[in-house]
């Protein structure tokens, strides 16, 4: 196990498209990264190139110090989980499992032994001598991690490892990621376009887009303050309201305002009125849309869950003024 | 079918039994004919079940030469054809396998258009190129030998382009897989896309042997000794008796004979010969 730093790595293609425009991320030792942004940001690319699936334009990569942009993807002492997770599908779970240590010569009894540890770890053990096309998906995902497993690699790489199993089931391969993480304290790097993911799973969020880092930090300072209006549409369901600031007599031209820090009546310092367009139910949570004079989108406010508004109701949204994000018009935070 | 009409049924099997009658029927006859005496089939009507001198008539073409054929005994012929059609079939697979592997797998310089050389190949079969290719082989000093029978046949396009299309369908990231389990391009090949293509080397492997085994006119070209005779040939000489009356026993007995190793093959690898037609294994 051991750190990863990124130093101004920069992804051009050779048709001359710039998909990395220079990244800068450390992480620690036992860390769990998050990548997020949406389709295309870059996030995937910059993970391959970690893996050495990508060439390095620019910039250098270092693995537990060593400089690896020259090393192939065997060399490089990493293991990766891919989205359709990549089982040799001719072999058995424990021949997917050990293909890799094979290659690396490692003496049987040693293979034998991690992977009985793999399989405890990962409940494979009624599967070792199945095929891949005889296990569920998340029995598939299991195998694929058990892969990454016993290779007792510096680094897990995790390209959206998740996204094709069903909702039911992500939700609890989450909570099983991070209590792998917990026991094995690894590196961890895992690439995903869900928000969810990305704030449950992390010890730090890098958001991407288009690109370039947009911030990174840990999942709470990213809700909490998000250093660009990027971010703070991008982190949070339902995103981010956003009004411009003279509506509320606030200097920054754009002012961010989260659903639940919203109420409808109340004692806020700052009142905006408008008109209940309608409500979405979400069983726990309770969302008005109201549409607001001024406003270029409906305002979405966390009600109460017993208050009963109509459409076409008139209320009042109030906030205290701790609460607002303001932006200046480049998108980035105003202080 | 929905439909549920017992006339249609009658007329269905009855168009079914038909076109099993015309394709067994001239099996039927060269096994009944192998079992008379040549008076026999000269004469009409010609019998349509077994005679009594079956034994006699194969343990004659087994054991000893027969003057008609050259004096070759048909066992040789049948060696000699079993040794072409395995070398071709096997030949034809490992080349194509492997060049289908360089133009799939690896970047060089006019990539595509060596990819577009080999499928112009399919152009040009040996018929169309016996000339050059009779040239090649005589200065090469090929003439009256296994290697000269096979290895003119053993280039092929169209196996070469079926693997192309399968290695297509694996998905990158199966390759990215082993390139982070330090699989080198050897180990690659071997531990992971030869056992994937399983079973299209099974049906390919039917199919080239069956082509193997039937070669007629590059065999005539290029042996002219008799023990590198093949049993195709063999059945042609047969028939080429000039003044004498065809030996029709031992023609038909010999073409018997001759197929029986490609039923076998047939036979042998039929299950993971339908696998590799309609099943894709992911």
């Amino acid at each position: 196990m051991a750190g990863l730093s990124l130093r101004g790595v920069k992804k051009v293609y050779p048709g001359g498209v710039t998909a990395i425009h220079g990244a800068d991320i450390e992480v620690a030792d036992g860390e769990f990264v998050v990548l997020v942004g949406p389709s295309g940001c870059g996030k995937s690319t910059l993970l391959r190139m970690v893996a050495g699936l990508e060439e390095i334009t620019g910039g250098e990569i270092l693995i537990g110090g060593d400089v690896v942009n020259r090393k192939e993807p065997g060399e490089r002492d990493i293991a990766m989980v891919f989205q359709n997770y990549a089982l040799y599908p001719h072999m058995t779970v424990r021949e997917n499992m050990s293909y890799g240590l094979r290659n690396m010569r490692t003496p049987k009894a040693e293979i034998e032994a991690r992977i009985a540890e793999a399989a405890k770890i990962l409940q494979l053990g009624d599967y070792l001598d199945r095929k891949p096309r005889q296990l569920s998906g998340g029995q598939r995902q299991r195998v694929a991690m058990g892969r990454a497993l016993v290779r007792e690699p510096k680094a897990f790489l995790l390209d959206e490892p998740l996204s094709n199993l069903d909702a039911k089931l992500r939700g609890h391969m989450r909570a099983e990621l991070k209590e792998l993480h917990q026991r094995l304290r690894a590196t961890f790097i895992y690439v995903t376009h869900d928000q969810v993911e990305a704030m449950s799973l992390a010890d730090r969020i890098v958001v991407m887009n288009a690109g370039r880092i947009e911030q990174i930090g840990a999942p709470r300072e990213i809700y909490d303050r998000p250093a660009t209006r990027f971010v703070a549409e991008f982190i949070g369901a339902p995103p981010m309201n956003f009004l411009p600031g003279a509506l509320i007599g606030a200097a920054a031209p754009h002012v961010g305002v989260r659903p639940e820090a919203l109420t409808v009546g109340g004692a806020g310092e700052v009142r905006l009125d408008g008109v209940v367009k309608l409500v979405e139910d979400l069983g726990a949570d309770r969302f008005a849309h109201v549409a607001v004079k001024g406003a270029e989108a409906p305002v979405i406010a966390r009600v109460a869950a017993h208050a009963r508004h109509a459409p076409g109701e008139a209320v009042a949204l109030t906030a205290e003024r701790a609460s607002l994000h303001a932006f200046d018009a480049e998108g980035r935070r105003a202080a | 079918m929905i439909e549920n009409r017992p006339w249609l049924n009658v007329i269905t099997h009855a168009g079914l039994l038909l076109g099993v009658f015309f394709l067994c029927f001239p099996v039927w006859m060269a096994l009944v004919a192998s079992t008379h005496g040549p008076e026999a089939l000269s004469r009409s009507p010609i019998p349509l079940w077994f005679g009594d001198r079956g034994w006699e008539n194969y343990s004659q073409l087994l054991a000893g030469g027969l003057p008609e054929a050259g004096g070759v005994p048909v066992g040789m012929m049948m060696l000699n054809s079993l040794i072409m059609a395995l070398l071709i079939a096997v030949g034809k697979i490992a080349v194509s396998i492997i060049a289908a592997y360089a133009i799939v797998y690896f970047r060089f310089p006019f990539r595509m258009g060596f990819f577009w050389m080999i499928f112009i190949t399919l152009m040009l079969p040996v018929e169309v190129r016996i000339l050059p290719t009779y040239d090649v082989i005589v200065r090469l000093d090929m003439l009256n030998s296994y290697t000269g029978l096979s290895l003119p046949l053993v280039a092929s396009a169209t196996a070469t382009f079926l693997f192309r299309q399968f290695f297509l369908t694996i998905p990158d990231e199966l390759v990215e897989a082993a390139r982070i389990d330090r699989a080198g391009p050897m180990r690659f090949f071997m531990d992971i896309l030869v056992p994937l293509s399983r079973t299209n080397i099974a049906a390919l492997f039917i199919i080239l042997f069956i082509f193997g085994w039937n070669q007629y006119l590059w065999p005539l070209l290029v042996t002219t000794e008799e023990r590198y005779y093949t049993i195709v040939m063999g059945i042609q000489r047969m028939t080429n008796s000039g003044e004498a009356l065809p030996v029709w026993h031992y023609i038909m007995g010999t073409a018997v004979l001759a197929m029986i190793p490609p039923v076998l093959v047939v036979l042998s690898m039929q299950k993971l010969f339908v696998k590799g037609l309609v099943e894709q294994e992911k």
